[in-house]
């Protein structure tokens, strides 16, 4: 176990080095991105600009500028160059709205796909069966920012049946109305995965329904209920783990860009979005490699829980 | 268990039908496919007296294990279609509704498979699967069923049963996988023990100390067995009886002293001949039986042997009826009992598929 952690440590630190480097890379080489013209307003005279570019290092070596901001993401001083905002401070205040989302769309996901793989693997061919395979297909094809501005703006804005959009804190309007302000852009997002996760799990459910030891199961006069989940489904659900395991990741490391913006939620992922179209280096290099943080974490509770759920497999 | 119940594995209690533990009567299992049925299974009968070890052997593909999956409905494959009947114990196992069939699976008839590696669930211990089916058979508490696992495990040679209970599948050896299947299968004392080429995929070794196994706790049990197999040296050690199948027929059923000593159907004599011998002059090749068994999806009509079968004649055109052609001996055969006997004999006395002019001359002279 502590050998298990020390790798994903090390490799940790190599997955951030190669990103950072990375953005840092492709901001630099974009053209007319020099940021101390950008920042210097309308209209600067050549002394302003000298004086910006002085100011922040931009006439510094690269090198030099990569590790200064290395050192900033790292201590919190990163500031933005679009607004000056401090960016860790304005990440920790996103960070709540991306959890409650994450949370609570990994859930839908986790149970929609394992409840409509079910579903396709138990009746296979069957009207349900087609049925839960058209839904995937629908679900894979539809487009994130589609679904959910249809939802935000029927649903929301014209039927008024749920909030079109924006975040609510707990501490503000309690447990329910902060639920509420969630459950469609969860959806929306879970749309996708629920698509694919249910393909993935009947398949898998299917081989595992054949294997030899669901017929031991059946042999030993075990009731369905029994032979299914406990026998069958444990086994189909390892590789769906992989996957969730991923998707949570990266919805949590900032890459619900398209729906925390679509539904107004102003979380990691919206200030990601709002980052990049400002080209400002700062807040995207930070989120990125918050993003791959995340990643590489859930990567190893995966692994753990891998671990757990398949007992032949050594951390 | 206790004291076991009254062995009859002597001859002359054919005839009391209260005896028998398993009859099946007409048993035919066929699965859908997209060139039409197959038949696996066609016009199954036999019966099985309590206490007795009765083999079933034949070819891959003869039926064997179909037959005995039938038994505990656990066939399985689309459009599957099942006839005739499977009476265990005066309950029709093909018509009896799902929930009286569980109560009998793993309780009364139990099953050990042929492949302890993929048989037994990886990701669950060893002793909970143990566990699960005790307590899905009986009202035990968890330590109950715990101490009762222990003890199973215990009876069936794995030692420090106590510690290893907590181990998974994949930190046992193949042999004592297949320990643990027995062992799970006799947990909760069952009347019919079903075995489907349960050494097929073990060691030479640990195969003999399986059959032992079951063997031993077949004795001190008093249950009875059907062990289906393709080995023959197998059959010969352990069997009271023995039912041969081809192309989802039983073909020859006798009990084995006897099929050893007299076997009728030239498709048997073709199996024992396959036999080295232990004794005399190696052959350079060991006998084969030519050929390929046939297609369960085109049967040939008539004898499904007669491709195969180097005596075949014209009447094997038309299918043979299973006959008790001396008390509890059935065969499937049109040659009559002095032609089988004169026919499978070579010049050394050894039985085999023989496919000498002689007999080949014989068979033109005097038609059985």
């Amino acid at each position: 176990m502590i050998g298990f952690i020390i790798r994903r440590l090390g490799s940790m630190v190599l997955v951030l080095f190669a990103v950072s480097v990375l953005i840092f890379v492709i901001f630099n080489v974009i053209p007319s991105n020099d940021p101390a013209v950008r920042m210097a307003g309308k209209n600067p005279t050549p002394t302003q600009i000298e004086a910006i570019r002085r100011d922040w290092g931009f006439d510094k070596p690269v090198t030099t500028q990569y590790v200064r901001m290395i050192e900033k993401t790292f201590n919190g001083e990163l500031i933005s160059y679009s607004n000056r905002q401090n960016v860790t401070e304005r990440i920790k205040e996103g960070l709540p709205r991306t959890l409650s989302l994450t949370f609570f769309s990994s859930l839908f996901m986790l149970l929609g796909g394992i409840l409509l793989g079910m579903l396709g693997a138990l009746k296979p061919n069957s009207k349900s069966d087609r049925a839960v395979n058209a839904f995937a297909v629908t679900g894979i094809s539809l487009p994130v920012f589609w679904t959910g501005s249809l939802a935000s703006y029927y649903l929301g804005s014209k039927a008024g049946v749920i909030p079109a959009g924006g975040y609510v804190e707990i501490s503000e309007g309690g447990v329910l109305q902060w639920f509420w302000h969630l459950l469609a852009p969860s959806i929306v997002i879970s749309l996708l995965f629920i698509g694919i996760y249910s393909r993935v799990v009947r398949g898998d459910l299917l081989d595992a329904l054949r294997a030899d030891y669901v017929r031991t199961a059946e042999a030993k006069g075990l009731s369905r209920r029994r032979v299914v989940v406990r026998h069958a489904l444990r086994n189909a659900l390892i590789p769906m783990i992989t996957l969730w395991g991923l998707d949570v990741a990266i919805t949590l490391g900032g890459g619900a860009v398209l729906t925390e913006t679509v539904f107004d939620l102003d979380g990691v992922g919206a200030y990601l979005a709002e980052s990049v179209q400002t080209l400002d280096v700062p807040p995207v290099l930070a989120i990125t490699m918050f993003g791959a943080i995340a990643v590489v974490v859930m990567n190893a509770l995966v692994d753990i829980l891998y671990a757990y759920l398949d007992p032949r497999i050594r951390l | 268990m206790t004291a076991p119940i009254a062995l009859s594995t002597s001859d002359g209690h054919g005839a009391d039908p209260g005896d028998d533990l398993l009859v099946l009567s007409g048993l035919g299992v066929a699965f859908g496919s997209s060139r039409g049925p197959i038949h696996a299974v066609r016009d199954v009968s036999l019966r099985m007296r309590r206490g007795e070890v009765l083999a079933v052997v034949g070819e891959s593909g003869s039926g064997k294990s179909v037959t005995a999956l039938t038994l505990l409905g656990l066939t399985r494959g689309p459009f599957s279609t099942i006839t005739g009947s499977a009476t265990f114990d005066g309950i029709d196992l093909i018509a009896a509704p799902d929930k009286q069939l569980r109560a009998i699976r793993g309780k009364r008839i139990a099953m050990v498979f042929q492949d302890p590696m993929s048989s037994l669930n990886p990701v669950i211990r060893i002793g909970e699967q143990i566990a699960e089916q005790l307590r899905a058979h009986e009202s035990l508490s968890k330590a109950q069923a715990r101490a009762r696992t222990i003890e199973a495990l215990g009876e069936v040679g794995i030692p420090r049963a106590a510690e290893r209970i907590d181990s998974f599948p994949h930190e046992f050896s193949g042999g004592m996988r297949q320990r643990v299947m027995i062992a799970m299968a006799l947990s909760c004392g069952p009347e019919l023990l079903i075995a489907d080429e349960p050494t097929t995929a073990l060691d030479v070794t640990v195969q003999a100390q399986i059959l032992d196994l079951i063997l031993r706790l077949r004795d001190e049990r008093g249950m009875s067995v059907m062990l289906v197999t393709h080995d023959l040296g197998v059959v010969a050690e352990t069997a009271d009886q023995v039912a041969v199948m081809y192309g989802g027929r039983i073909v020859e059923q006798a009990p084995c002293e006897e099929l050893f000593a007299d076997p009728r159907h030239p498709y048997a004599w073709g199996l024992l001949g396959s036999i080295p011998p232990l004794t005399g002059d190696r052959p350079e090749y060991l006998p084969t039986i030519a050929g390929t068994p046939p297609s369960p999806l085109a049967l040939p009509a008539g004898c499904p042997f007669r491709a195969r079968c180097p005596h075949e004649f014209d009447a094997c055109g038309e299918l043979p009826l299973l006959e008790e052609r001396t008390p509890r001996h059935l065969d499937r055969c049109h040659l009559s009992l002095d032609e089988q006997r004169r026919r499978r004999s070579g010049a050394d006395g050894r039985i085999g598929l023989l496919h000498d002019d002689a007999a080949a001359g014989a068979a033109t002279q005097e038609p059985a």
